[in-house]
């Protein structure tokens, strides 16, 4: 009976360990890609990246993703979204060059690390086998 | 990463395997069944990896671990309710030394050697096989030695019936019948068709021996035993045992 206890309580901390990684990638990912996406639209219509708006969001980006890494890093091996944050702070150094072409490629960098990141984080046949 | 960080998750894991092991229950290396060993193997595997690895969350070790103890325990449950289960995952006890020698077939498919069987049996304390009557490769891997009567060690109950008074007659040891080995007919208050056939019981001979003894239904025995001498050892699962000797001549079907 105190086995049984005790199993039930481990498979409720798995279950709640399943969800809650489930809810964080879905909502973190989500964020993360929704602001890489207006910033690509912000950077895609102007001629010049080095603007106050481009600043601003590239540090919200920032801000967000370092912030949110720890939470996921209880969850992902580290080095698998270390690239993420690399990538935002090339962002950051291509804009002080003031070159648009390396800054969209960063993004779309980022983008690509998220969506194969979500790719890997789903449960598929692929990912058991 | 700093040291101090390794040390910290060092003592971590240690914990969580410390804990897994004590839900997995007391069993030394020796006693575990197949599945059993597996597991640890895994667990000592799955341990080193986020201990080592300071970039591995600690998590990806635990969760593993913990399933890894899950499914233990059901497996466990499993082999429990369900004879069937039990055979088929810890398999079944095997007599390689019966009243007629070895029986090469059983160590054959057991994948022992005669050598290997022998230092068992020594390791048993018995050094030759003329004192063995039966010797069981038990599913953990472990070899149990009946002896026959004549390198039995004397009991108390032996000397009680060769020694009245005041002598002891060495001429009743030979009345002492031939040691045999008693099987299990109710285990954890599962019939065991295969030793009931075995012991040319049936069912309802059980039932009777059953209530002779006081219970009532099967599911309340833990363990029913027979020898072939008729002894019969039996226990409820809410009470202390009894033996007890039957005609086993009459009671046969």
């Amino acid at each position: 009976m105190k086995k049984a206890i005790h199993i039930s309580i481990i498979i409720l901390f798995l279950i709640g360990i399943c969800i809650t990684e489930q809810i964080l990638y879905q909502k973190y990912f989500e964020e993360t890609t929704k602001r890489v996406e207006e910033l690509r639209l912000v950077a895609e219509t102007s001629t010049d990246i080095n603007t106050e708006e481009i600043i601003s969001r590239t540090n919200d980006l920032e801000d967000y993703w370092t912030k949110k890494e720890s939470v996921l890093c209880t969850f992902i091996n580290h080095k698998e979204i270390e690239d993420i944050g690399v990538e935002i702070s090339k962002l950051k150094s291509a804009i002080k060059e003031n070159e648009k072409h390396v800054f969209v490629e960063s993004l779309n960098l980022i983008s690509f690390y998220l969506k194969s990141y979500e790719h890997m984080i789903g449960i598929n046949a692929q990912n058991i086998f | 990463m700093c040291m101090l960080t390794l040390i910290i998750r060092a003592i971590l894991v240690y914990l969580i395997v410390l804990i897994v092991f004590r839900l997995m229950g007391k069993r030394q290396l020796g006693q575990m069944q197949p599945f059993e060993l597996v597991l640890t193997l895994i667990i000592a595997d799955l341990a080193t990896i986020p201990m080592a690895e300071s970039s591995v969350p600690i998590l990806h070790g635990l969760v593993p671990l913990l399933t890894l103890v899950t499914v233990h325990f059901f497996l466990a449950l499993a082999t429990r309710s369900s004879n069937f289960l039990n055979k088929v995952i810890s398999g079944k006890p095997v007599i390689v030394v019966n009243p007629k020698g070895i029986d090469y077939q059983a160590i054959k498919n057991l994948n022992i050697s005669v050598d290997d069987l022998f230092e068992a049996i020594r390791g048993c304390g018995f050094f030759s096989l003329d004192e063995v009557q039966y010797a069981i490769v038990e599913t953990n891997g472990t070899v149990n030695v009946l002896p026959k009567k004549d390198s039995s060690p004397v009991t108390v109950g032996d000397l009680k019936e060769t020694m009245p008074q005041e002598n002891l007659k060495l001429e009743k040891l030979k009345e002492i019948d031939e040691t045999t080995i008693p099987i299990t007919l109710v285990a954890e208050g599962k019939i065991n068709k295969n030793n009931l056939k075995l012991s040319k019981l049936n069912e309802s001979k059980l039932q009777k021996i059953i209530k002779n003894a006081g219970g009532k239904h099967v599911k309340d025995v833990l363990i029913l035993t027979i020898d072939g001498n008729g002894k019969i050892y039996y226990q409820q699962k809410k009470g202390t045992f009894k033996t007890w000797e039957i005609d086993y001549s009459k009671e046969i079907v």
